[in-house]
């Protein structure tokens, strides 16, 4: 039995990754700072980095009605 | 009289400043990584052309997937780098500065915070797992029904078969989940991931990040080799991603309050 090791550098770990970056980690409001809703682009623009495209419509009314 | 190139400070995590380690040859663009010492912590940063990288580069780019996908990458990269050999705070995308003197002050303000977070997580990495329904068992295949009735007891033992199969699944993951949990300082199981999002067509059945001492480690994968062979004749696989630095366990948020308007 085998165990599919990804390490998190490989682009398979992508989704992994966008995950972390929207989910966790230290949130730093740098001093050159986006406005809110600059950084909530941001967040769904890293939720699409891997949606096919036919989905990224469907994010982007999720993001419309709330 | 200002003939240099506009840039800004782009960090990527914070680490103990006695730490030793290797920083990073290149960061984001392929810019040189540095070290900013505030103190007891430190900062790993690049400067950046600020028309590449500035706040409004970040505004225009915010949705574009592949501009984010490289930056987010490039990001990781630097602290896959650094946390094989040390503990790092990975920091959220987008955190900018004007210059190290706005960095160093921040470090230096959140010095007590950071330090506090990094010796609670010493010696600690996140690893994620994820379960995979790859494929139901065969159901053992009944003789053909003879009668109508006949195919109606096949069916509703079929029905009930695979029920139960789910239940069994149901309580395999928990199993898994709580014996990885037994050998992490701490677990969460983060909802599965979208099948559109990670491009796989196989449902996700448990999405989970532990944090496992380094001196934990091999027990840790000897644990998830024999949770993968138990859950294999359940049409179970099990993927493991990492070492990650520990973004599922910290949780801090800093609000630089000379950015209030």
């Amino acid at each position: 039995m085998t165990v599919e090791r990804v390490p998190s550098g490989e682009d398979v770990a992508l989704v992994d990754l966008v995950d972390r970056l929207i989910g966790g980690g230290v949130v730093l409001t740098g001093d050159v700072v986006l406005s809110l809703a600059g950084v909530d682009l941001v967040y769904l623009g890293l939720r699409l980095v891997l949606a096919p495209a036919h989905e990224v419509g469907v994010l982007a009314r999720s993001r419309d009605s709330g | 009289m200002d003939v240099e190139p506009a840039t800004v400070i782009h960090a990527y995590g914070i680490v103990c400043s006695e730490a030793g380690f290797d920083v990073p040859d290149a960061g984001i663009g392929g810019a040189g990584v540095a070290l900013l010492d505030a103190g007891p912590v430190s900062g790993i940063f690049s400067i950046l052309p600020e028309t590449a990288y500035g706040a409004a580069a970040w505004t225009e780019h915010a949705e574009d997937a592949a501009w984010l996908a490289r930056v987010a990458t490039q990001h990781q990269a630097v602290l896959a780098d650094v946390v094989r050999d040390t503990d790092v705070l990975p920091l959220r995308l987008p955190a900018m500065y004007r210059d190290e003197v706005h960095l160093h002050r921040m470090l230096e303000a959140e010095a007590p915070l950071f330090r506090a977070a990094l010796e609670s997580l010493h010696e600690h990495l996140e690893w994620s797992v994820h379960l995979y329904l790859v494929g139901e068992p065969d159901a053992p295949a009944g003789d053909h029904p003879t009668t109508g009735r006949e195919y109606l007891r096949q069916r509703a033992e079929a029905v009930s078969q695979r029920h139960l199969a789910r239940v069994k699944r149901e309580h395999s993951v928990r199993d898994a989940y709580a014996s990885l949990a037994d050998l992490s300082r701490q677990s969460v199981a983060n909802p599965p991931q979208d099948s559109a999002l990670s491009g796989r067509p196989e449902p996700m059945l448990l999405n989970s990040a532990h944090l496992v001492c380094r001196k934990h480690e091999r027990l840790f994968f000897t644990a998830v080799e024999e949770t993968a062979a138990r859950l294999a004749p359940l049409g179970i696989t099990v993927e493991v991603t990492g070492p990650w630095p520990p973004y599922n366990f910290v949780e801090l948020g800093v609000e630089h309050l000379e950015s209030q308007p």
